[in-house]
């Protein structure tokens, strides 16, 4: 497995699948980028009094990223929305964020757990529940899949707490498993050194210990090698 | 709250004398009446409404309910003394003014209220704007006794021998209430008391025994704690321990004798609970606190000195809070009102609260709400319109929001405690909850119970017979003011100056205090040994006294400032170590200092702890020290809320989880990078600032010193040490477990010191002069 490196702009957590900043992930074969857990519309969802800072910030690093990397589609891994029920406003706002988005290339929304039994449907046009990208199957991961397929999920908003209220986001990554986290800035995350990250990542077959860490900014992506390692490092540390 | 009013008809009629009015019709509206009932109140205004502020601000926003309300003549406000100092207060006095503005003649106010003071403070704030208003100063506080009584002959009391005493204590009257101050503790006691009494069982199920003991917290279901009250009234408990969920209000009867343990944390709730005995004229409130401690004595002694003086904690009006004052903006354009913005502020600054609002922020607000202002970006719900000279109303969708939001009070969370074959037993705290595990046994509601399971949705318990495993909810510890705290400092210096001579010291605790005997005793002894292994801090020289613990460097700063200004200072202090050595420390704070353990490794030269608490940049360093915790980001969250920026229920609109777990920590850090002015983030300030911590009481106090605090370095654990030495292990250290370790503590002093039993001879007063070599 890889070990802790310095940061970069781009790195390859596994063979084809690299991790890019705002915890985006690029499949390198088909060119394929993939946000997770965006949560369009959650100002308007708590209250609407918020501006609706988080759709425009996160439509601008995809719209970005889709350009740098020469994407050839996006794929948003679930919650694509924060809850399907939004004002007339804020459902406004988030189409034409995602026809802005469209405009650049094709975007392929997947259901997530926020997305309701609606799916989603009515904001996001047609969604899908899961897809197949370069040996990869794509889906949320609210429910992990029985046949044990390679996956690459959302849902989990895996986190690095750094002390205070202030966290980063951290994809993770292994071999028959990518969690990635999500892009809301709204989420604190789930710490990937907690006992309900391990839970969670061990209902997909998978041990967290193992897999790679790696924390994702807004410009830079920082590597630290597995997560076992990173536990035991800060733990000396504290 | 109850309004008066006569509908108009009658009224007619009553002045030209025909008809002798021979019915008073009254109602009751609060959050929980039917809407039949509304209805029925529109087409039949009661004489006499009884509602509350909450529901008050609803229906000063109807139409319907503006035209009956035209008529009311007299509000009475019960209870102003649980009003005037908080934010649900502010917002009735708004209130309150907004009502002034719709009737045709000034409304007669009346507030009533337990012990409270500053009398005058307290009436500008019932009579709003400068009306006339005359005072009515029924408080009588010398019809109190207060005895104190120690369970223990070391240094602290084991909580099966408090219960004991407890239990003695109520051996000789009809009925008993018994004060504890955190509610799992009113469970613990209550448990132990019927151990003592021989019961084995639950407590309040039916016996046979005369002696039955009742529990009463707000953690019980409604029902329990109803069936307990009309227990006590009706005679059939002999005792009920509560915590001070029975302090007012509620109707209990008659009451014989109350039993506070460890103390009230407060001369004005000393009175309300001891007030609760003796409920007739010229009757003496017999009241009696058990000790836990010799803190707890000395508390005792300087709170029944601060009665006699009538000296009683003073009521601090929150400073025009604009999350308030947001809500209420949206409350006067409902529907679609126009209101001018000068006549906003002309009416908020009657409200005592605002008395001194900036027109800055009420135009801050206004463009807040209108849907501008927060970084220039515009927002998708807007509350209210405003064209810079007046606000107004949206209409009636827009209303919803308000009307779903109303009111000031937090949304505590609370968890569901359920029994594992069904039934509900009552609801602890969230956090409570957060800290609990699998397999660990509490108490609640008078029943023993171990964890089965930790849902989303509740804990399911089973019944178990053992000792808890788990302490307290600590989080409704009370505080003690800083004028009790003064008292107490006054106590220690004044017994202090008076050693080795006991008899003198003695002498002065019985003339100035009303103590004797081993409660005396227990304090000169308590204060010698502080003396000889440490020193007295003074009100102006604080002492602080370095020790290492587990390989760590500890710093106990003893103050003697009170809770609030402690828990500012440990804040600013807390900062500056940060500062100094780059690296987050851990701070416990109680009612006499504070506590600061710095991590593995680290230490600081006697020097540097001596200037810790420089009034110079002190300001900015509790700042500091405030941003780095999470108080701004819980805080936030109710501000938020009573503000409509974050809604905590939306009409229409099914939020499944959008309103329960947004981030406020996210949204705040998300606004104070976009503006640092929004009116909202200022107000959480304010409220960390003023309400929760003690800011400006804090700067006077640093101020007010006299030269650097000295640095000691003790050779054991001092005795003014024992409590919150104890109380940072919190977290990890059972109740009994905590006595134990007092005890232990208590031990090494007595072996560093070589004392002898202290007993003052009939004739011959000894000298304590304690030395460790």
């Amino acid at each position: 497995m890889s070990a802790a490196g310095p940061s970069t702009d781009a790195y390859e957590v596994v063979p084809g699948a690299v991790a890019l900043p705002h915890g985006l992930l690029l499949l390198a074969a088909s060119r394929t980028l993939i946000a997770a857990d965006v949560h369009f519309g959650y100002e308007d969802v708590i209250g609407g009094a918020l501006p609706l800072w988080s759709t425009g910030s996160i439509a601008r690093a995809l719209d970005e990223a889709i350009a740098r990397h020469g994407a050839t589609e996006l794929v948003l891994l679930g919650d694509v929305v924060h809850s399907t029920a939004m004002s007339e406003g804020a459902a406004r706002a988030v189409r034409a964020a995602l026809d802005g988005l469209r405009a650049r290339c094709p975007v392929v929304p997947i259901a997530g757990n926020h997305e309701g039994r609606s799916r989603g449907r009515a904001l996001l046009g047609e969604t899908h529940e899961c897809l197949e990208r370069d040996g990869w199957l794509l889906l949320h991961g609210d429910v992990p899949p029985l046949d044990g397929a390679r996956c690459i999920v959302g849902h989990l908003h895996p986190s690095l707490r750094l002390g205070g209220d202030a966290s980063v986001p951290v994809l993770l990554g292994g071999d028959r498993l990518i969690v990635a986290p999500a892009l809301t800035p709204y989420s604190p995350g789930l710490d990937v050194r907690s006992e309900s990250a391990k839970r969670a990542v061990l209902a997909f077959g998978s041990r967290i210990d193992a897999m790679v860490a790696v924390a994702c900014g807004e410009d830079r992506v920082y590597p630290f090698g597995s997560v076992g390692g990173l536990r035991d490092a800060t733990r000396r540390k504290r | 709250m109850g309004l008066l009013e006569r509908p108009n008809s009658e009224r007619g009629r009553l002045r030209r004398g025909r008809i002798r009015e021979r019915f008073v019709r009254t109602g009751v509206r609060t959050s929980d009446t039917p809407t039949e009932e509304r209805r029925l109140m529109l087409s039949r205004p009661p004489h006499i409404l009884v509602t509350t502020p909450e529901s008050l601000s609803v229906m000063l926003a109807m139409d319907s309910y503006r035209r009956t309300l035209r008529d009311v003549e007299t509000v009475i406000l019960d209870e102003v003394h649980a009003l005037a100092g908080n934010k649900r207060g502010a917002h009735l006095s708004l209130l309150l003014e907004s009502l002034e503005e719709l009737v045709s003649r000034p409304v007669v106010r009346v507030g009533l209220s337990a012990t409270v003071a500053p009398l005058e403070r307290v009436a500008r704030f019932v009579a709003g704007g400068d009306r006339p208003c005359e005072i009515v100063d029924a408080r009588d506080l010398r019809s109190i006794r207060l005895g104190v009584e120690a369970p223990f002959a070391g240094a602290v009391a084991p909580l099966p021998e408090v219960a004991r005493a407890a239990l003695a204590a109520t051996a000789d009257v009809r009925t008993a209430l018994v004060f504890t101050n955190v509610r799992s503790q009113a469970e613990r006691v209550a448990l132990e008391m019927g151990i003592a009494d021989g019961v084995t069982e639950e407590i309040h199920t039916s016996r046979s025994s005369d002696r039955r003991i009742g529990v009463h917290h707000s953690a019980l279901e409604r029902s329990v704690r109803h069936r307990v009250e009309a227990e006590l009234r009706a005679g059939k408990l002999h005792a009920v321990v509560c915590s001070s969920s029975l302090e007012l209000g509620v109707d209990i009867g008659y009451i014989d004798r109350v039993i506070v343990i460890g103390g009230a944390r407060g001369v004005t709730s000393t009175l309300q609970r001891v007030g609760r005995a003796g409920h007739r004229p010229d009757a003496v409130a017999d009241g009696l606190v058990i000790a836990q401690d010799r803190d707890d004595i000395v508390e005792a002694a300087a709170t029944r000195r601060c009665i006699a003086d009538g000296r009683i904690e003073e009521i601090a009006v929150p400073e025009a809070p604009l999350d308030v004052l947001a809500q209420w903006m949206v409350m006067s354009v409902c529907y679609d009102k126009r209101v001018a913005l000068d006549e906003i502020l002309a009416t908020a600054r009657r409200a005592l609260p605002f008395a001194r609002l900036e027109r800055d922020d009420v135009v801050r607000c206004a463009r807040y709400l209108s849907g501008g202002g927060i970084g220039g970006d515009e927002a998708h719900a807007l509350r209210l319109g405003f064209d810079g000279d007046a606000i107004y109303g949206l209409g009636r969708e827009v209303c919803a929001a308000y009307f779903d939001n109303v009111g000031t009070i937090p949304d505590e969370k609370h968890a569901l405690v359920r029994l594992a074959g069904g039934g509900d037993i009552g609801r602890v705290e969230e956090g409570f909850v957060n800290e609990l595990r699998v397999g660990e046994i509490f108490v609640l509601n008078g029943r023993t119970l171990r964890v089965k399971e930790i849902g989303s949705r509740g804990v399911t318990v089973e019944p178990f017979a053992g000792r808890p495993t788990v302490p307290q909810w600590s989080s409704h510890m009370k505080g003690i003011g800083p004028d009790l705290a003064r008292e107490i400092s006054d106590l220690r210096a004044g017994v202090a100056r008076r050693i080795p001579d006991v008899r003198a010291a003695l002498d002065w605790l019985r003339d100035r205090y009303g103590l004797e005997g081993a409660e005396a005793s227990h304090v000169v002894r308590y204060i010698a040994q502080q003396r000889a292994i440490s020193a007295i801090p003074e009100p102006t020289r604080p002492v602080v006294e370095i020790y290492r613990m587990d390989r760590k460097q500890v710093a106990v700063f003893h103050t003697c400032a009170g809770r609030r200004i402690n828990e500012t200072l440990a804040r600013g202090v807390g900062a500056r170590v940060f500062a100094a050595i780059g690296v987050d420390t851990s701070l416990t704070t109680d009612d006499n200092g504070f506590l600061i353990t710095l991590p593995f490794g680290a230490t600081l030269p006697d020097a540097r702890w001596a200037q810790m608490l420089d009034p110079a940049g002190f300001e900015a360093d509790v700042r500091a020290g405030i941003r780095s915790s999470h108080m701004l980001r819980n805080y936030f969250r109710y501000v938020a809320n009573t503000g409509l920026l974050v809604l905590r229920r939306a009409a229409g609109r099914t939020l499944r989880r959008g309103t329960q777990s947004w981030s406020s920590g996210r949204i705040l850090e998300q606004v104070a990078k976009r503006d640092p002015q929004f009116p909202l983030l200022r107000e959480t300030w304010r409220t960390v600032t003023h309400d929760l911590l003690d800011l400006p009481g804090t700067l006077a106090y640093v101020a007010s010193l006299e030269g650097e605090p000295r640095v000691l370095h003790p050779p054991a654990a001092s005795p003014f040490t024992f409590g919150i030495v104890t109380s940072s292990f919190a977290d990890t250290v059972v109740m009994e477990d905590r006595a134990t370790m007092v005890e232990a503590l208590h031990d090494r002093v007595l072996q560093l010191l070589g004392e002898t039993d202290m007993r003052v001879a009939d004739d011959e007063p000894p000298r304590l002069e304690l030395r460790y070599t």
